[in-house]
């Protein structure tokens, strides 16, 4: 089992919901996020230019640098549903997965001394029924998360939906293999490789 | 990426510790004082606390320490660093145990050769933990190499003035004596790896990255770090090392240990992230692409 | 103090009696009085569902309550529209309903006005004092002493306030929106096309809703192409869950093409096949443009418009009215007419193709029309040369050319040719016509001139179209009708205004019974009728600028003079309801001297502002919506219309359809029934108590109580059948006559040419009558163009070196008007105001990224931070338009209004309006740029919005007031 986000930048508008929404459910404070929107460009010269959002999080990397250099293996992923995750428990606050990580979607709180990051709302999806705040609340219908293993699930029906010049993952200098999909289409953009 | 002065210290202190051991167990090899030597294992295994003391402050809290410990055998850049601390610290306290009293001579070898394996791997492994891909600028065997060269030689030159402070019966300076009569030459051995280290990553950055820190690069690593170190080590080989061992013996400590430091913060000042998203303030734009 | 129930009318005056001073960052004391039902227990988290009122669209979400405290909020998967999706306003009353700027008992200002100091009261007091301020205003100066302001912020009250101010007969109610918002497309679409319709209200989300849900499946049943124009028009920001999902569904599901005309390049112009950055303030010379190639290269939909508009009338050119047959020929029978007299629908005069001569035109299914009338022709007229109103437009768009709209508009001429051929050559296609021109001098022209592009297109009625007929109710059996003004009550409660498709013996037999009511009653009906009349006269610029009275608002400007002069009257006691004043009226300095005049001020609203510390003496709670219910508009999504059903309730906020209720009992009381115009008056659109209200909505939704409706959770909400929402071409429809259902317009078709603007000019038809308001101009019929009276134009007369710059605004999915500025984790991702800058023109001026820049109008001056981007052309400025940073906490030793330091309507201006509908500019005028510094008082670290985060959620739940 593969589970994790699916973002389609053809839908996005990027329009914050999803930090807020993220915010309230995993409870964090000011200047804390499990995840960000980024505007990609304009690019381009006016008038001729063009436009994405892209909104960030964790990669739930399939071969994850930060559970590699964990010390104490509070950084995992869980074989079950290969949900990449953070014991609190057993992190030492040492940051080297923040280091570690490719994409820097981890955030060290000072306060509880250990580092945080996108649990794609486990509280919420660890049954198996529900979907992480950001995904339910969208207000364009962009994000979508299930098992990439199960043809049945949301993201992989919607990957269905696109060929492959429109499918995308962040760029992964060291086979990291980032689970995270993004749809964006060249008639709206061309995708950035950001490096 | 915000400069994590536990990790400067610990990895410069542990490492430079590392180094006296090292020279510890070659003045047994190669012949030397044996006050010297206790005195400079007690002085490594006093930087091994201190630098450890240093990295425990930079976890959340200081009782992580143990999480750490008992997760040594995730074999994590962490957890080699912390086997080799521990490894040297028992090296060094076999090293003080065994040599209390003359004679066990087979026993100390042994030890003074795990001491100068340990001494000498603490200071590459403190920094090859931070050789990852997320990171572009750490990524290179460079940095651990520059992280050796540094602690060599603050531990060499902190090994001298140790030598330079201890007197013979004929109340000389027992640097003469030292490594078999081959102290300074081993000094600029540390001081000529140091320099090739902190030249080699400075060159890995590329001349736009350090000029963006100048300070740090070309007064901290290079002035003092490489051209003051080379220099006390060349005087070393001078008359001057006969004249005024202890003096040069501190202008290399000090400069060493600047330069040991200098590199170790422009390492976390050039620390960019491969793709670091959410170092995009607010508002979260990429622009210029 | 006791806990139990105490009675929360008398509680504060215990409070009150100590006297304490309360300021605005430390909250009231908290009630000790517990609901019993929710302190015990254990931990249970119960799903309530409501609808959001963070904006007019009212998403439908599900809420979490744990012992009675709120500790979630989701869209309702359910919301046809949304799907499950809400945006962070939403999302965010969960932080701003326990805020510390929530207020949660009336308060009394006891320092001087800015000094924020408030004593609590009660409510009985607080009633009380309203009551008696309003009084003895009404007695001294007489009932136009006393306004009321309305709607823009929190949006709650709208036209409700003019029950209130005809309660006493006052005549002055400042609606915020209207003349800035929505208003002036609502007049064009209601008296041209007979509806207010999605154009009006910038509601993408209507025919996006059709389009999406025609194909349920999610795909497309057939190959024709749709295509939408967003012209300035904002979706994804304006209702982000609500149209802006529906048109990403159109978009991504079913291959919708779009045309985005808008200056930035907003979400919307990111995904658009085309995008034409327009110049702000020369949308009409491109208009005009489209009019011009789709005219001349006979792109137009020659059978609707020839059978469905009025343009093939021949008009007369000394009324410039169209010819009525009987006009031309006395004698002559009109086969349309009703023989009962009730429904009037006019026959006109063409020039006949077939006869090649002019002939009567009179109204007929298409098939058995008599002539062909020839749209674009000259022909005489009882001896006059006369023009079809399709030959006036030609003419007026005949200097449009590509390359001219390409040199006046900042665009590209072939890139104009590609939006306009990709839209002229759709199947199906719907312009939505965005807030951008309520905002400016072109508010009345700009939407004729969406209009006449769709209606020579026949997109009305149509997939797609913008203008659409939804329910049952617009399909009606008899000929349609339409009254103007119903937006109030009050113009049919004391009998004006004339029902259009009406005959007048059938408007004058309405409205004498109206009058024949009243005197039934024991009052004087036609004198009633004739102060109705003359006070809609006296309001505030209703003489210049008629079109107020749609929305029976009053003109801005005047209302800000006459409060400083005091002329022609000064209105002295304000009664507020909307939020952020400075916020959200320019020029906004100028504002603050007028209210600084006024004698008192009462403000309802669920939190304090800015403008609360600075000008309020009178601060009446009311709810935030989580402890909100109503059944009012807005609320519809699609095809449903959501209830709002309350989930908390804190301290003593009150209904905001329940206090003006309160306020006005209070002040007829001290009047005297006797003494006031109709002590009746404000009883029709508010009510007493919260019981009142919910019986008055649970009828209107078809329940036999509110707590019925409440227990069918998964169906709050009404909702017309699918087949009856979406029936297209509802004009083709027989009705009773035999003749198809046509149009309730005046010609029972699509009134392109508008005779409606200039009957308005000249008499005020239809509202005043059956009296004539003294004429003014009259008002342009159809499109022009004006260069906009500041112009960053070299050569234009508006033309100042000094301010080379044209500025815009825009909307953020942020925030709604002035709202949600003491939202913390909204502000967190937008803490100050963006200035949107091309870098090549923000490198003239050494601006770079995140530099602080201070905007300089003619008005004054504000700052924003720059935001580089390709987005814009150069030259050209946007900003978003209602910031009010509200950063203030007891650390600061004053509270300032916070326009000065990111205020942008200190810039915009009302000395060049339209004269129509008295729209200031808030766009599309010239400033100059430095850079500067950031403003002292303006935070915008994430940890500096520490002062907005929830401090109440303790506070207990507890009972309502009234």
């Amino acid at each position: 089992m593969r589970k994790g986000l699916l973002i389609n930048l053809d839908r996005c508008s990027g329009c914050d919901s999803c930090i807020v929404a993220c915010k309230l459910e995993n409870d964090l404070p000011l200047g804390h996020f499990y995840n960000k929107v980024i505007a990609v460009g304009p690019t381009g010269t006016f008038p001729n230019v063009e436009k994405y959002w892209l909104p960030s999080q964790c990669q739930q990397c399939e071969n994850p640098a930060c559970v590699h250099v964990c010390p104490t293996a509070a950084s995992y992923r869980d074989p079950k549903t290969g949900m990449v995750l953070i014991d609190k428990e057993k992190c030492i606050g040492c940051q080297y997965c923040i280091y570690a990580c490719p994409y820097g979607v981890r955030q060290f709180n000072e306060d509880a001394g250990v580092v945080q990051k996108c649990t794609l709302c486990a509280q919420i999806t660890a049954d198996g029924d529900g979907v992480p705040a950001c995904v339910h609340n969208c207000n364009c219908g962009a994000r979508f998360f299930g098992d990439y293993d199960d043809p049945e699930s949301d993201v992989s029906r919607e990957l269905a939906k696109y060929p492959e010049e429109a499918i995308h993952t962040l760029p992964d200098p060291n086979n990291a293999k980032p689970l995270t999909r993004y749809i964006l289409s060249p008639k709206f953009a061309s995708w950035k490789e950001l490096v | 990426m915000a400069i994590q002065w536990p990790l400067v210290l610990f990895s410069l202190l542990a490492g430079a510790g590392g180094a006296m051991l090292a020279f510890a167990g070659l003045s047994q090899l190669l012949g030397g004082s044996r006050t010297v030597r206790r005195r400079a294992v007690w002085c490594a295994l006093a930087l091994f606390v201190i630098g450890g003391l240093c990295s425990v402050a930079h976890l959340a809290s200081p009782l992580n320490a143990i999480s750490a410990v008992t997760n040594l055998l995730s074999f994590s850049g962490i957890s080699i660093e912390l086997m080799l601390l521990g490894a040297s610290f028992i090296a060094g306290a076999a090293y003080l145990v065994l040599t209390r009293e003359e004679g066990r001579d087979g026993a100390v070898r042994v030890v003074a050769v795990l001491a100068v394996i340990f001494g000498v791997a603490i200071g590459f492994f403190c920094g090859h933990g931070y050789v990852i891909d997320a990171q572009p600028t750490w990524g290179t065997e460079t940095l651990p190499l520059a992280y050796l060269g540094t602690s060599l030689a603050l531990g060499a030159f902190a090994y001298a003035l140790v030598a330079a402070a201890t007197k013979t019966p004929a109340d000389k300076a027992a640097s003469a004596e030292e490594l078999g009569g081959k102290l300074w030459p081993a000094v600029l051995v540390c001081a000529v790896v140091d320099a090739v280290g902190i030249l080699a990553y400075g060159l890995f950055l590329g001349l736009d990255a350090v000029a963006a820190q100048g300070v740090l690069f070309w007064g901290g690593a290079v002035a003092c770090g490489v051209v003051g170190v080379l220099a006390c080590a060349i005087a070393g080989m001078t008359a001057l090392a006969a004249k005024a061992p202890a003096a040069l013996a501190v202008a290399g400590v000090a400069c060493a240990a600047i330069g040991g430091v200098a590199l170790r913060m422009l390492m976390w000042a050039c620390a960019t992230g491969y793709l670091n998203l959410f170092s995009h303030g607010i508002p979260s734009v990429m622009l210029n692409l | 103090m006791t806990k139990g129930t105490i009675s929360r009318r008398g509680f504060m005056k215990a409070a009150a009696a100590t006297g304490a001073a309360l300021t605005a960052a430390g909250s009231i004391p908290l009630l000790e009085t517990t609901d019993q039902a929710f302190a015990a227990g254990s931990v249970e988290r119960v799903m309530h569902k409501t609808a959001c009122h963070g904006c007019t669209n009212c998403c439908p979400v599900r809420v979490y309550t744990e012992d009675g405290r709120v500790v979630k909020i989701e869209g309702d998967p359910d919301g046809p529209l949304n799907k499950g999706g809400v945006c962070l306003k939403c999302l965010s009353q969960i932080q701003t309903v326990y805020s510390p700027r929530h207020v949660l008992h009336p308060m009394k200002r006891v320092g001087e006005r800015g000094e924020n100091k408030w004593e609590a009261i009660s409510w009985d007091e607080a009633v009380d004092l309203a009551g008696e301020q309003i009084a003895t205003a009404v007695k001294k100066y007489g009932p136009y002493a006393y306004w009321s302001a309305r709607g823009g912020g929190g949006a709650y009250i709208e036209w409700e306030t003019s029950g209130l101010d005809y309660t006493f007969g006052g005549c002055n109610s400042l609606a915020s929106g209207a003349c800035q918002c929505a208003m002036p497309r609502d007049f064009v679409s209601t008296t041209s096309v007979g509806f207010n319709c999605c154009v009006d209200m910038d509601n993408v989300d209507r025919w996006v809703g059709i389009t999406d849900n025609a194909e349920l499946d999610g795909t497309r049943r057939d190959d024709t192409e749709r295509v939408f124009v967003l012209w300035g028009s904002q979706p994804h920001s304006s209702k982000a869950a609500h149209g802006g999902h529906g048109l990403t569904d159109a978009r991504s599901n079913l291959g919708v093409k779009t045309i985005v005309v808008d200056p930035y390049m907003t979400a919307e112009a990111a995904k658009a096949d085309v995008w034409l950055p327009v110049r702000p303030g020369s949308d009409c010379a491109l208009m005009l443009s489209w009019i011009h190639h789709i005219i001349e290269n006979d792109l137009y939909d020659e059978q609707f418009v020839k059978h469905w508009t009025n343009l093939p009338f021949l008009i007369n050119p000394d009324t410039r009215l169209a010819y009525r047959a009987e006009e031309v020929w006395p004698d002559y029978v009109n086969p349309a007419a009703d023989p009962a007299g009730v429904y009037d629908t006019p026959a006109y005069v063409c020039f006949d193709a077939k006869t090649n001569s002019v002939q009567p035109f009179p109204f007929t299914v298409p098939e058995d029309c008599a002539v062909d009338p020839v749209i674009f022709a000259t022909a005489t007229v009882n001896g006059k040369e006369a023009k079809t109103a399709g030959q006036i437009y030609k003419e007026e768009a005949e200097p449009w050319t590509l390359e001219a709209a390409g040199e006046t508009c900042w665009l590209d001429p072939e890139r104009i040719r590609e939006a306009i051929e990709l839209y002229a050559n759709a199947d199906f296609g719907g312009l939505s016509n965005g807030v951008f021109s309520d905002h400016q001098e072109n508010s009345s022209t700009a939407p004729l001139g969406a209009l006449a592009i769709d209606a020579l297109l026949g997109h009305v009625e149509s997939p797609c179209s913008a203008f659409q007929n939804h329910g049952a109710a617009s399909r009606t059996a008899d000929r349609p009708t339409q009254r103007l003004g119903v937006f109030s009550s009050t113009f049919e409660r004391y009998g004006l205004g004339w029902t259009t498709g009406l005959t007048k013996a059938e408007n004058d037999r309405l409205l004498d019974a109206i009058v024949a009511d009243w005197d039934a009653k024991g009052r004087d009906g036609k004198e009633m009728q004739r102060y109705f009349f003359q006070s809609r006269c006296d309001t505030m610029g209703a003489n210049e600028h008629k079109g107020i009275h749609q929305w029976q608002t009053c003109a801005p400007k005047e209302l800000r003079q006459a409060i400083t002069t005091g002329e022609p009257y000064r209105p002295r006691v304000m009664y507020e309801m909307s939020g952020n004043k400075y916020a959200v009226m320019g020029p906004s300095l100028e504002w603050k001297k007028a209210y600084d005049e006024q004698d008192f001020v009462i403000q309802q609203y669920p939190n304090m502002t800015s403008f609360t510390v600075q000008t309020v003496d009178l601060f009446l709670p009311t709810t935030e919506w989580l402890e909100y219910d109503s059944y009012e508009a807005p609320g519809t999504h699609f095809n449903r219309h959501y209830a709002r059903c309350q989930v908390t309730h804190l301290g003593e906020t009150v209904n905001p359809f329940v206090s003006p209720y309160q306020v006005a009992a209070s002040a007829v009381e001290k009047l005297g029934a006797e003494n006031v115009f109709d002590p009746d008056a404000y009883k029709v659109p508010f009510f007493e108590s919260l019981e009142a209200a919910r019986a008055a909505w649970a009828e209107q939704m078809g329940k036999g109580s509110w707590q019925e409706m409440l227990d069918d959770i998964d169906h709050r909400f009404t909702e017309e059948p699918i087949d009856d929402y979406m029936a297209y071409y509802q004009y083709k429809e027989p009705v009773s006559d035999g003749l198809p259902r046509g149009f309730a317009t005046m010609s029972r078709k699509v009134d392109v040419y508008s005779e409606a603007m200039l009957r308005l000019a000249r008499t005020g038809f239809p509202y005043m009558y059956p009296f004539d308001q003294p004429a003014c101009d009259d008002y342009d019929p159809i499109c022009t163009f004006k260069e906009p009276t500041e112009s960053p134009v070299e050569g234009q007369p508006g033309y100042d070196p000094e301010y080379p710059l044209v500025i815009t605004t825009g909307r953020l999915p942020h925030f709604h008007h002035g709202t949600m500025r003491h939202a913390p984790f909204i502000r967190e991702v937008m803490p100050a105001p963006e200035l949107k800058i091309n870098p090549e023109t923000a490198a003239e001026y050494g601006i770079e990224h995140l530099d602080w820049v201070k905007i300089t109008s003619r008005r004054g001056s504000s700052n924003a931070r720059a935001y580089l981007t390709q987005g814009i052309a150069p030259g050209v400025l946007i900003t978003e338009r209602f910031w009010n940073p509200e950063c203030f906490d007891e650390t600061q030793e004053t509270i300032t209004p916070g326009i000065e330091e990111c205020g942008y309507n200190i810039m915009s201006a009302d000395e060049f309006q339209n004269p129509c509908f008295a729209t200031n500019s808030y766009r599309a005028f010239t400033v100059k740029i430095e850079k500067t510094e950031r403003p002292e008082r303006i935070w915008i670290e994430s940890e500096q919005f520490q002062p907005f985060m929830p401090t109440l959620s303790g506070e207990p739940v507890t009972e309502e007031v009234f």
